[in-house]
């Protein structure tokens, strides 16, 4: 008996080389009979996105053009490493000449790694190469590098449970038995409102740590904003680059952004932080977060608005779930950009590719699937469908210079997370 | 391997040690140490690990010995489905353990729900967001292969060899100090330095259980790499974690060595 044991992990071995010698002798067969070939799509985003590209996008796109396949590789699954390792496999191989073995980058900002972009990894989106890019919107457009692929939006809103905030307020006698509906004034509809809310109701709201989903980067941003005034001029890439560079941030530079921009927002953060769920024990991830409203732990939550509007469609989020956007200046959101590297393995076909997620099958895709919205003119798509989509989808989303995360959250993991003790 | 593992880690080490003067010279210096130690968090993250990879490694021992100390000699037919218990953590990945454990042990998680639907029990406080929600999950995975090994050492112990024992009167104890013990001494040391190891470079457990801060080193290399931006910084953090890895490397090596050496080899 005991020698099975000990064969099994072998076993086990054997056939995984066997199971990976399959998969790609099936590669290759498939690639040589119909000639179709292959584009590697990194997708670093969570999994609604890899499932949105596998049962929505690479029919879509493959049936448009039935000369490429995609392969899509999630390396955004939690415990892999995001597409950080990707790119800087790219870039090795563009100093060397070999095969970087990605043709897209599903999400990416080009100016990372340090130096590639000088070195010119990414390639330049202009109309002659992306002819639908004339379709994007100035708002788009305005974020972008030039050398990525804007092509859908969201933002971070909040959730709430309205039942469980009902059922707390009745038992504290604040409404009568029998209500339905929550007040108004029970719901926060401004940042401040928010932060007295949750000091009101402690141990029902919480974010989750900003390096871990946008759900808690954005949440920390709007805190950045709301102490400098919801000033987004101050956190541009331009601005940055001008005082900091390029390079890698020193301590200084770190030092002083955090004094000079951020030190405000610590304070308000950690103010709240006593009356956080669990006393600031703040969740890994937005599967995290979502399952501690999801099983009705806690009363609100930040999330993105994409995976809101899935998780309530499947049925996940509890029945009256709602959400709401602050009034005053809207959590930050943005585009995802994708990239294309010059040296991609395909290049040809991460073209198409990013010319056909700007086209208006696709963007409706991204309103209809993802609950995200459109880098296209809504002019360009179905009326019926801004109709449907109006009550989470706002012309307002405030954007926060991706250059300035870095100091961010390296301030909120020294100034606002060690305070938790345990 | 010399291309793929030595080499790499060899520049490493030196780009850590060096710095590019303002003429363009390379020159030796320790000032990315010296930076890098005073991050505000950089030393407690560091005993942070060390001490949760203690205490994991002492628990797995103390756990998984009697373990493995059974299944070794007991004849019964429950060694079995304890045998089978003992090793099934190893084909559940580590990103299910931990989402498991959240739904096991977190809050309104399964052992609050069936503790307070049979004794009405409130206190329920979930270890998941706190430092021992770590140790848990990785003892969890831990399990398998610290069985796996004792075992492997304890079934080298002819049984020949406690019988005469017995037979000139040893009791238990004497039998399980003089004899047994001095035998599996460096199946003991081996499980202890590769579940230190393990432990010591564990990511996805510490990524996904216990809070936010302190966190453990895998974790905050990554973070520092990708969450900030800072590459030096992540790479002191790794070459940090490289030589005391490779220091309880050592005693790994030396206990096979030994062996192999004593055995003829």
């Amino acid at each position: 008996m005991r020698r099975i044991y000990f064969a099994l992990p072998l076993l086990s071995v054997v056939l995984m080389i066997a199971v990976s010698g399959a998969v790609f002798a099936r590669g290759a067969s498939e690639a040589g009979s119909d000639e179709r070939t292959v584009v590697d799509v990194m997708i670093a985003s969570d999994t609604n996105i890899f499932d949105w590209y596998a049962d929505h996008l690479k029919p879509l796109f493959e049936a448009a053009n039935p000369e490429y396949e995609l392969n899509l590789v999630h390396t955004g699954a939690e415990g892999a490493g995001g597409n950080g390792p990707i790119a800087d496999r790219a870039y090795a191989a563009l100093q060397t000449g070999n095969d970087p073995i990605v043709s897209y980058f599903e999400t990416w900002n080009p100016l990372e790694p340090i130096g590639a972009l000088d070195d010119g990894l990414w390639l330049e989106i202009n109309e002659d190469n992306v002819p639908n890019i004339s379709n994007a919107i100035d708002a788009v457009l305005a974020g972008s590098t030039g050398f990525d692929v804007p092509y859908r939006g969201s933002q971070v809103i909040l959730a709430y449970n309205a039942d469980r905030l009902l059922e707390i307020l009745v038992e504290r006698g604040e409404v009568a038995a029998g209500t339905t509906e929550v007040p108004e004034e029970f719901v926060p509809s401004t940042f401040p409102e928010l932060m007295e809310w949750v000091q009101e109701f402690p141990g029902e709201f919480t974010y989750p740590r900003p390096d871990t989903t946008g759900a808690g980067r954005n949440f920390v941003t709007r805190a950045i904003l709301q102490a400098n005034d919801l000033n987004q001029d101050v956190f541009t890439v331009e601005a940055y680059a001008q005082r900091f560079g390029t390079g890698e941030l020193s301590r200084e530079d770190i030092d002083a952004i955090n004094d000079e921009f951020y030190a405000g927002a610590w304070e308000m953060l950690n103010e709240i932080e006593p009356y956080l769920y669990d006393d600031g024990a703040y969740p890994s991830g937005a599967a995290a977060v979502t399952r501690l409203l999801t099983d009705e732990v806690i009363t609100m939550i930040t999330i993105w608005s994409d995976q809101a509007l899935q998780a309530k469609s499947l049925g996940l989020l509890p029945p009256n779930t709602r959400f709401i956007q602050l009034a005053d200046l809207p959590m930050v959101g943005g585009y995802a950009s994708s990239a294309i590297p010059t040296n991609a393995t395909n290049l040809e076909g991460a073209l198409a590719l990013a010319n056909f997620l700007l086209s208006s099958d696709a963007q409706e895709s991204v309103v209809r699937v993802i609950g995200g919205f459109p880098a296209v003119s809504w002019d360009t798509l179905p009326a019926e469908l801004q109709e449907d989509f109006n009550d989470v989808i706002t012309d307002d989303v405030p954007s926060f210079g991706g250059v300035w995360i870095g100091a961010a959250i390296e301030g909120w993991y020294t100034n606002v997370a060690p305070e938790i003790e345990r | 391997m010399a291309l793929l593992i030595v080499y790499p880690a060899a520049l490493s080490v030196f780009d850590t040690l060096t710095a590019t003067s303002a003429d363009g010279s390379t020159r030796f210096t320790l000032e990315s140490y010296v930076t890098f130690f005073q991050l505000p968090d950089a030393l407690p993250n560091l005993w942070f690990t060390l001490r949760i990879t203690v205490v994991t490694v002492t628990i797995l021992f103390a756990l998984c010995f009697p373990i493995a100390y059974y299944l070794r000699f007991s004849t019964s037919q429950l060694s079995v489905p304890v045998r089978f218990l003992a090793l099934f953590p190893m084909f559940v990945p580590g990103i299910v353990t931990a989402f498991a454990l959240i739904r096991f042990l977190g809050d309104n998680g399964w052992i609050e729900n069936i503790l307070f639907s049979l004794t009405g029990w409130e206190g329920w406080v979930s270890p998941i967001a706190k430092p021992q929600g770590i140790v848990i999950g990785l003892v969890w995975e831990g399990v398998p292969v610290t069985v796996l090994v004792l075992t492997a050492g304890l079934s080298q112990v002819p049984n020949h060899l406690i019988e005469s024992a017995r037979d000139v009167g040893a009791n238990g104890r004497q039998v399980f100090f003089r004899i047994i013990f001095p035998q599996i001494r460096r199946s003991v040391m081996i499980v202890l330095t590769l579940n230190f190891l393990g432990v010591f470079g564990a990511f996805t457990i510490p990524l996904l259980l216990g809070g936010a801060s302190p966190q453990m080193y895998g974790h905050y290399m990554a973070n520092r790499l990708y969450g900030i931006g800072q590459y030096t910084h992540a790479q002191t953090a790794a070459v940090i974690m490289f030589l005391i890895s490779a220091a309880v490397g050592t005693l790994y090596v030396r206990s096979v060595v030994n062996q192999r050496m004593e055995k003829g080899e």
